[in-house]
């Protein structure tokens, strides 16, 4: 049977909203992942001068939503508010940008030197 | 087959099976248990993995850390995957077999099936038949005890006037019994007849009693029925499925809350 319910009327609503605004982020640093079941980065999202992609530097331009992935820059859309429930600390987020350079020059077929690529278990170095 | 001399054993009837082409292949077990290790020798890597996984495992030591911890999860995921890819391995090749044992049976069950219908049929017809036989053997033993009862009165009623008239002559009735030298009074119970047939190829058609039964109340059952392992056991599985499903209260059950650790 058809509800009573007249659904053009608009009606208050009641309660909080929960979740978090897409336009809006909230600077800090995040775990992310960029391939599902790779390995974890460091995102870092804040709103300032946007860097020179070659030098790094802060460019005088307008300040704008940023994100890095492992000092990387990324597409903002790619990590917020996909990775914003998986809040870190500033050490957090460094160890693991060193954890990637470190395998890129020591180990680079190890799932932390790519995680752009999902992690093969059978391959993984295991260690205990 | 007979042969030109008289002493000679003729030559064995039976073929002998190993006697044909592919008779010197091992057994299937074995066959299929080679192909098996050849598959996974073939699957890069993977019994070397799980030695390492075994070895590295075993010298694992204590948890100390979140970061170990982390990586004591890793490892039961790895494990895990190297455990799943040796049991696709095994499905590959059990698959055929699993194949060709269910269209065995199913040939064999439709082969068979028609002869249990047939069974059945004469059956229902023997079942019939007996069941007039056990009827009229049972007329025939009420029949017989109804005489024996009669036979019994009628002996009883004569010892009676014996004694009544032994009483007319002066004695007692015990010397009476004595003198006259009753016998006591015995009267042969008729035998119960079970009906029971003979077939010429040696088959017997027969009644045997069976015991049934049906649970009027759960609650009197004895404890050795209630307490019976089997049937703690299903109440075990019963209760489990409803704790799982959200119970927190069952009358004579205690229920608590435990910390386990899971990876996943």
């Amino acid at each position: 049977m058809r509800s009573g319910l007249d659904y053009s009327e608009r009606r208050e609503f009641i309660g909080e909203y929960q979740g978090y605004d897409p336009d809006t982020p909230v600077e800090g640093y995040y775990r992310g992942y960029l391939a599902r079941g790779g390995h974890p980065v460091g995102i870092h999202i804040w709103y300032g001068a946007p860097l020179d992609p070659l030098t790094g530097e802060e460019m005088d331009r307008g300040w704008r939503w940023q994100a890095t992935a492992n000092g990387a820059l990324i597409d903002l859309e790619r990590v917020w508010p996909r990775f914003a429930d998986n809040r870190i600390d500033q050490p957090e987020h460094d160890h693991l940008c060193c954890v990637q350079r470190w395998a890129e020059t020591h180990a680079p077929d190890s799932p932390q030197a790519n995680p752009t690529r999902p992690i093969d278990l059978m391959r993984a170095p295991v260690t205990l | 087959m007979s042969t030109a001399f008289a002493d000679v054993k003729p030559f064995p009837g039976q073929p002998n099976p190993r006697a044909a082409i592919g008779g010197n292949k091992p057994p299937l077990e074995d066959t299929i248990v080679a192909e098996f290790m050849e598959s996974l020798a073939e699957e890069d890597g993977l019994l070397a993995r799980i030695d390492e996984l075994v070895a590295k495992g075993r010298a694992a030591g204590a948890c100390d850390s979140e970061e170990r911890a982390g990586r004591y999860g890793d490892f039961v995921k790895m494990a895990g995957v190297a455990a799943k890819a040796v049991e696709q391995v095994r499905e590959r090749h059990n698959r055929p077999i699993l194949t060709a044992q269910r269209a065995l049976k199913g040939r064999a069950d439709a082969i068979v099936a028609p002869l249990t219908d047939a069974v059945n049929h004469v059956r229902r017809q023997l079942d019939v038949f007996m069941a007039e036989q056990r009827r009229i053997a049972a007329e025939r033993q009420r029949q017989a005890e109804e005489q024996a009862r009669a036979a019994r009165e009628a002996a009883e009623a004569e010892r009676q006037r014996q004694i009544d008239e032994a009483h007319a002559n002066g004695e007692s009735a015990f010397e009476a019994i004595e003198e006259l030298g009753l016998p006591a009074i015995e009267v042969k119970q008729p035998e119960i007849e079970k009906p029971a047939v003979r077939g010429d190829y040696g088959s017997r058609v027969g009644s045997q009693t069976v015991w049934k039964h049906e649970i009027v109340s759960v609650r009197q059952l004895p404890d050795a029925i209630l307490k019976h392992p089997k049937t703690v056991e299903t109440l075990d599985k019963l209760i489990a499925a409803q704790v799982r499903g959200g119970a927190r209260e069952i009358k004579g059950v205690r229920i608590w809350d435990e910390q386990t650790t899971i990876v996943r």
